[in-house]
């Protein structure tokens, strides 16, 4: 029954969507609706549990992940990052003070550049002499170059530029080489309201820095999938709401370009209790999706979270010809941050995702469990062991594992 | 040679000691016990080993379970450490894989089980504790024939020891995950909510 209902409130949102008129009026009434919702896409949403809910805290988007403002640097530094290495004379306000990109030397007020790394190894199918295999990826190599046009900040510009490795997002990007990733105009119209128009992620659902994840990379939210268009962000400290438009990534073939709208929102029920919900309705000339998600974020105690996002999503491909209903498949993402000490996290991630769930479709489940550090100011140092199962009644298939070590560095 | 004061230090060790211990003890005794029941329904997944015989021929294979399961639980803490006893009942889907190297045996059938599942937990904040937990059950189930091939579960009876992490969400609602090994071969998942009264 209640995939019935999903599938009848899908469909009616489907239908509504072709008639352009019908579109603008459910934009509309999805951004009414969801007026008492907050955004909550974040490149560290666990930091609920430090009691920093809203992403435009900590980063120059008010739809999170880029670059820190200099807000971010220091928090970073003299909260979240361990003290062990730092002699106990060096204070915690010092600490905030040598967060900027020159530490402690005063940079122009125009200007605040940043340095992002990723870097990942991992080994998958551990232990087996004929499948283990090593690789190290390169996951982000990123420069941001922030200009302001005003010391209020009120009109900001906001860069970044990225090094492909030698595994590059789309066709028209050379291996090894630099290309602008992000690039938009942030005017802060009020306290409560701004304005982004350019290139930049889209908002949708949490945004986890895992972009492997359920909910992103598969849903067309991961690392690459920025999208030229403009978001309106309304912010207040119980709630916030985001409306997206967007019409596809500059670098990537006219034919895959995702053309839509997305829309997004927390409320903020209590102190570190955020419930939102999400909906993206964007087409290409070959596929369509939909994609309707309700999460929530949950602070336990200083340092601790949970994180739940539960999701519909609908992908039609527009160069098949079938009377068969689109499949609407279903995923679910849990996170669990607990902090053991300053600096020191464990993490778990579950993640579960579905094709279709109307019919009997296989099931992949995913575990990653480990740790999260934060050793030193701008650093990040992950080690995670993944259990990998799937359910088919086409036959079982043997769990996959893979570990993983990442190091984080944030300039 | 001893000096009185070095017998006297000894003895005032000895009775200091008799002290702490009674003292420790008498405040563990007076230590409110916090006892508590919960009712929970979780999802399960593990894999098994599977035996397949035709006539004369021989040969293994795996299968995947997957199930839901509602459990009990009473558990008593002090002083942030607790132990808790419930029993638990299950049922699901198993599938099997059709990787045999002689026989090639398909197909699924549904499951059923009845089990205990004692754990030991540290709480490490208020809403945030850590266990470890046994998992003691027995399962029924009954694979249909597939071209002739019979197909056995390896164990009836299987023992799981689990890594446990509970995060209570609100006064009420606990959200757990289990992780760990069944039966010394395979991984067993446990995830799931509790309500707590």
């Amino acid at each position: 029954m209640p995939v019935n209902l999903a599938r009848a409130a899908f469909d009616f949102c489907s239908k509504s969507l072709k008639d352009n008129v019908l579109k603008s009026y459910l934009a509309l009434l999805i951004f009414s609706a969801s007026s008492f919702l907050a955004i909550s896409a974040q490149a560290y949403p666990h930091f609920i549990g430090y009691g920093y809910s809203s992403c435009i805290t900590c980063h120059y988007s008010g739809s999170g992940g880029g670059a820190l403002n200099d807000y971010g640097r220091a928090l970073f530094a003299n909260e979240i990052a361990a003290r062990d290495f730092i002699d106990d004379q060096v204070s915690d306000e010092e600490l905030s003070e040598r967060s900027g990109f020159l530490g402690k030397k005063p940079l122009p007020w125009w200007l605040r550049p940043g340095f992002k790394y990723r870097g990942l190894w991992m080994r998958s199918n551990p232990g087996s002499a004929q499948t283990q295999v090593d690789r190290h990826i390169n996951m982000q190599t990123d420069l941001n170059l922030n200009f302001f046009f005003d010391k209020k900040q009120k009109f900001t510009l906001v860069t970044t530029s990225t090094y492909t490795d030698r595994y590059p997002p789309y066709p028209d990007i050379q291996k090894w080489s630099t290309f602008t990733k992000e690039y938009y105009l942030r005017w802060k119209i009020a306290n409560t309201y701004w304005l982004y128009i350019g290139q930049m992620d889209k908002t949708f659902g949490i945004r986890d820095a895992d972009h492997t994840a359920v909910n992103r990379k598969v849903l067309r939210l991961g690392q690459y999938d920025q999208s030229l268009g403009a978001i309106f962000h309304v912010t207040y400290p119980e709630w916030d709401v985001a409306l997206n438009y967007f019409t596809g990534n500059a670098k990537e073939p006219t034919v895959d370009k995702q053309q839509g709208l997305a829309v997004t929102g927390e409320y903020q029920f209590i102190e570190k209790l955020k419930v939102g919900a999400s909906y993206l309705n964007s087409s290409s000339e070959s596929v369509t999706w939909n994609i309707f998600a309700l999460h929530t974020r949950i602070g336990l105690v200083k340092g601790s979270s949970f994180l739940v996002e539960v999701g519909l999503k609908e992908k039609k491909n527009k160069t098949i010809v079938t009377t068969d209903k689109t499949p609407l498949g279903s995923y679910v993402w849990l996170s669990s941050m607990i902090n053991l000490r300053r600096g020191y996290n464990l993490l778990s991630n579950i993640e579960f995702s579905r094709s279709d769930m109307n019919k009997t479709s296989d099931e992949y489940y995913r575990w990653s469990l480990g740790t999260i550090f934060f050793p030193i100011p701008r650093t990040e140092v992950r080690l995670m062991a993944i259990n990998g199962k799937s359910f088919s009644e086409g036959g079982a298939s043997e769990d996959s594992w893979m570990l993983q070590s990442q190091f984080h560095l944030s300039y | 040679m001893k000096t009185a004061g070095c017998c006297n230090h000894n003895f005032t060790f000895h009775i200091s000691f008799i002290f702490v211990f009674l003292f420790s003890v008498s405040a563990f005794t007076q230590t409110k016990v916090y006892t508590y029941h919960s009712i929970g329904i979780a999802q399960i997944q593990f894999q098994e080993d599977l035996k397949l015989e035709k006539t004369i021929s021989r040969d293994t294979d795996f299968a995947n379970y997957r199930g839901t399961v509602i459990q009990i639980q009473k558990q008593s803490s002090i002083q942030g450490l607790g132990f808790s006893m419930g029993a638990l009942v299950g049922t699901g889907r198993a599938v099997a894989a059709g990787f045999g190297e002689t026989l090639t045996y398909t197909g699924g059938t549904n499951w059923f089980l009845l089990g205990i599942t004692p754990k030991g937990y540290y709480r490490l904040t208020k809403p945030i504790s850590f266990g470890l937990q046994g998992l003691a059950f027995f399962k029924s189930v009954k694979w249909p024939d597939h071209n002739s091939i019979e197909a056995t579960g390896k164990h009836n009876f299987n023992f799981a020891i689990l890594g446990d992490l509970s995060m209570q969400l609100t006064d009420d609602i606990e959200f757990v995950q289990s992780v760990g090994s069944i039966n010394g071969d395979s991984t067993l998942w446990k995830i799931g909510l509790n309500y707590l009264y």
